[in-house]
């Protein structure tokens, strides 16, 4: 029989809410970051030069098919033998390239689902690719992607519990840190899940404020 | 103006879109472009502003070689507009945006002016007071003339239209052909591909027909839409004349 | 209400049987181990020389070799099932049931024992510190407390009583916490935390097989006492347990346990391969 504990758990708050700080702080860091390399990779792949679309679609393929668990490892233990890097940064790196690559799969395809006239239409006005790009399509595209991206990034902010293999002390290392002293895995970790759940809502109710406010009927 | 010398274009497939057509469009003229689904009306149209590619032959638009690798299609295309069955609005964008963005982004006007340029433009085409409404919210008619009323706010020197009316419901068709009859009368070099007989008899000076990518015929568009000299002309323009009340040969009257 | 009263009876009499069954539920795990024959043992290896794995994959080590006394002592061909877990839920999995006890170099503490049982201790040993050679060379005669100085990284296990340890000990330096102690030891190898600190026996393995990275200071600052871990209120397999660890001493197996896995070691090649000179 499970008894509970719950009174053991407030002594740890100044603990948890380090811990949900550092969370927060590192997913919204990385999503600046996947955003950036997505975006780039995304466009990369639809405009008009073969070496150029080849590398993005490497990039793509490759993150896409591999474990986040081992680009960090890979980042931190690996790569960090020869060139130091912190557990913040090795995730960071490690969440940003692998979230980009997805992001920039939503991407190409919230461009690739804008009609194909509207870039036509832009063009025969004299636009370059470019300009077309820049006026017409992504302006649409944006519109279309957020949902599907907003999903990739509360994925982000649960990816970012891997952070804790390379000890960076962020909500689920926190958890299993007092769960090895309290023993009650129920508590420790029903908290630590209503945090996460509270994080990402917010953050679905942030895109959708935002979605809402874009200019357009 | 528009000179095409024995243009083809292959598709993917490798059947011919359109096969050594060669056709001159004379300047201040409205040229229509008739014939069946798929005898490469559009593909022509669009080998004009480099939508699509030539395979062989060369068009020359106001003395420009424009089939060449080098050309800056960019450039070519500020002097030819286009208007597409689809109408291809911006959608984000409001009616007299439309008409800004391509100013302001390509020639490089003022917002000021441009906007000057918009709200005219759209008065031309009998839409004063709807600039502030988004695509969306107009009709189909509505839509397609704010598209030309775009292609004009670039003052190019030749027009485009490819089916223009083939995606508007009947009651519709006339405003706009009224606003390219307007066109026409005003001296607009314009080559239009159009199933709308009563246009092309009253408001062209010369026809042509294609048939599977092969131009057939060519002459004074009185003269090929009444007596069409080859029988495949004269077996298209048969089934056309013949079909239902309110559709084309009645837009005119 | 033709069905009402043979209902209730049937109902009484399943209610009745309840009472037998409990009685059979609360028969003890040790009469239950003799009868099934087979003893499940939880552990977490990698913890070097008690359980390890060895290249064939195998697990082997001082905790397998006690195990395999403690069944041999209950007769009836028990035989000896091992169970890895993860660690910092090792006793909530010994709990829900999943194995018998815990043999896993554990080191009985109060706090553990809120939620397990534990026998008395079977080996006795302290928390001993692996230190990185390229940051400390110029070392001399270091202490733990010498090593308490902002800037330094102490790297430790989540969950293990080194974690405590280095808690209680360290107040300026920073502490980080790792899954397992491979990758904690990794962090002093690479020089990416000054030391490491974990029971002195896996210490003095880890430094030798990394000597030219790193070096021990073996005297334990901790006295720590390891002990096997039975189900909470599990008192009578805990008490059997005790009688085969007294068995274990008296009997000379220890002292030729330990020899094998703490002395002469033939293990080692076993478990990687001979390091070139």
């Amino acid at each position: 029989m499970y008894t509970w504990h719950w009174e053991q758990i407030p002594q740890y708050f100044p603990l948890i809410a380090a811990a949900t700080r550092r969370t927060i702080e590192i997913s919204l860091v990385s999503i600046v970051f996947a955003i950036a390399i997505g975006a780039v990779a995304g466009l990369l792949r639809v405009q008009p030069l073969k070496p150029l679309r080849f590398l993005a679609a490497a990039y793509v393929e490759l993150l896409r098919n591999i474990p986040l668990m081992l680009v960090l490892y890979l980042i931190y233990f690996g790569m960090g033998a020869f060139w130091p890097i912190s557990p913040f940064w090795a995730s960071v790196v490690g969440l940003s390239i692998f979230e980009g690559a997805y992001v920039a799969e939503i991407v190409r395809a919230g461009i690739q689902s804008v009609d194909r006239g509207q870039m036509e239409a832009a063009r025969s006005l004299g636009m370059s690719w470019l300009q077309g790009m820049r006026h017409v399509i992504v302006p649409q595209a944006v519109r279309r992607s957020l949902p599907p991206l907003t999903g990739q990034f509360v994925s982000l902010v649960k990816d970012s519990s891997l952070a804790s293999l390379v000890s960076y002390e962020e909500l689920m290392l926190v958890g299993r840190q007092i769960n090895s002293r309290i023993f009650s895995p129920f508590e420790v970790f029903l908290t630590i899940g209503a945090l996460y759940f509270v994080i990402c809502l917010a953050l679905s109710l942030l895109s959708r404020w935002m979605e809402a406010r874009l200019v357009g009927p | 103006m528009v000179e095409i010398r024995g243009v083809s274009r292959r598709f993917p497939g490798g059947h011919f879109g359109v096969r050594g057509v060669t056709l001159d469009v004379h300047k201040g003229e409205t040229l229509v472009i008739m014939g069946p689904s798929g005898s490469g009306k559009s593909t022509l149209l669009r080998c004009v502003n480099g939508l699509e590619t030539l395979d062989e032959g060369e068009i020359i638009i106001d003395g420009m070689r424009v089939n060449h690798d080098t050309t800056d299609w960019n450039k070519v295309r500020e002097e030819v507009g286009m208007v597409f069955q689809g109408f291809h609005l911006f959608p984000n964008r409001t009616a007299l945006m439309n008409l800004v963005l391509p100013q302001t982004v390509v020639r490089k006007r003022p917002v000021a002016e441009a906007e000057r340029n918009a709200r005219t433009l759209l008065d031309r085409v009998g839409l004063a007071g709807k600039e502030s409404r988004y695509p969306s919210e107009l009709s189909g008619g509505e839509k397609q003339r704010v598209a030309i009323a775009r292609a004009l706010a670039m003052n190019p020197k030749i027009m485009l239209f490819d089916e223009p009316t083939s995606a508007l419901d009947p009651e519709m068709i006339l405003e706009v052909l009224e606003v390219m009859r307007g066109l026409a009368r005003e001296g607009m070099t314009m080559l239009v591909v159009t199933h709308e007989i009563g246009f092309a008899r009253e408001a062209a000076q010369r026809a042509v027909f294609l048939d599977e990518g092969v131009l057939v015929e060519a002459g004074p568009a009185k003269e090929l839409i009444d007596h069409p000299e080859t029988s495949r002309c004269r077996a298209f323009m048969q089934r056309i004349l013949r079909r239902p009340e309110g559709e084309e040969g009645k837009a005119w009257t | 209400m033709r069905f009402r009263i043979p209902l209730t009876v049937l109902l009484l009499a399943l209610l009745g049987c309840g009472g037998p069954a409990t009685k059979q539920e609360r028969a003890s795990t040790l009469d239950r181990i003799v009868a099934t024959k087979v003893l499940r043992v939880g552990t977490n290896p990698g913890y070097a020389p008690f359980e390890m794995i060895d290249t064939d994959g195998n697990m082997i080590g001082f905790d397998m070799d006690v195990a395999r006394y403690v069944a041999a002592q209950m007769g009836n061909g028990v035989r000896v099932e091992f169970q890895t877990s993860d660690w910092d839920p090792i006793i909530a999995n010994l709990n829900a049931g999943k194995f018998d006890l815990i043999l896993s170099g554990m080191t009985r503490t109060p706090q553990r024992a809120l939620r397990c049982e534990f026998t008395d201790p079977y080996f006795e040993t302290g928390q001993a510190l692996l230190v990185n050679r390229a940051k400390w060379k110029s070392a001399g005669k270091l202490g733990v407390k010498d090593f308490d100085r902002r800037g330094v990284v102490v790297a430790t296990r989540l969950g293990t009583t080194g974690e405590i340890a280095a808690r209680k000990v360290f107040h300026n330096a920073a502490i980080k916490t790792f899954e397992n102690e491979s990758d904690a030891a990794l962090e002093v190898d690479a020089g990416r935390a000054d030391l490491m600190v974990y029971d002195q026996p896996y210490i003095a393995i880890r430094a030798q097989e990394s000597q030219e990275r790193t070096f021990a200071i073996l005297t334990p600052f901790t006295k720590e006492y390891l002990s096997i871990a039975v189900k909470k209120g599990d008192t009578e397999l805990r008490d059997w347990l005790n009688l085969a660890i007294f068995e274990l001493r008296q009997s000379g197996t220890w002292d030729s346990l330990y020899d094998a896995w703490f002395v002469k070691m033939p293990w080692r090649t076993r478990v990687s391969e001979p390091k070139k000179p």
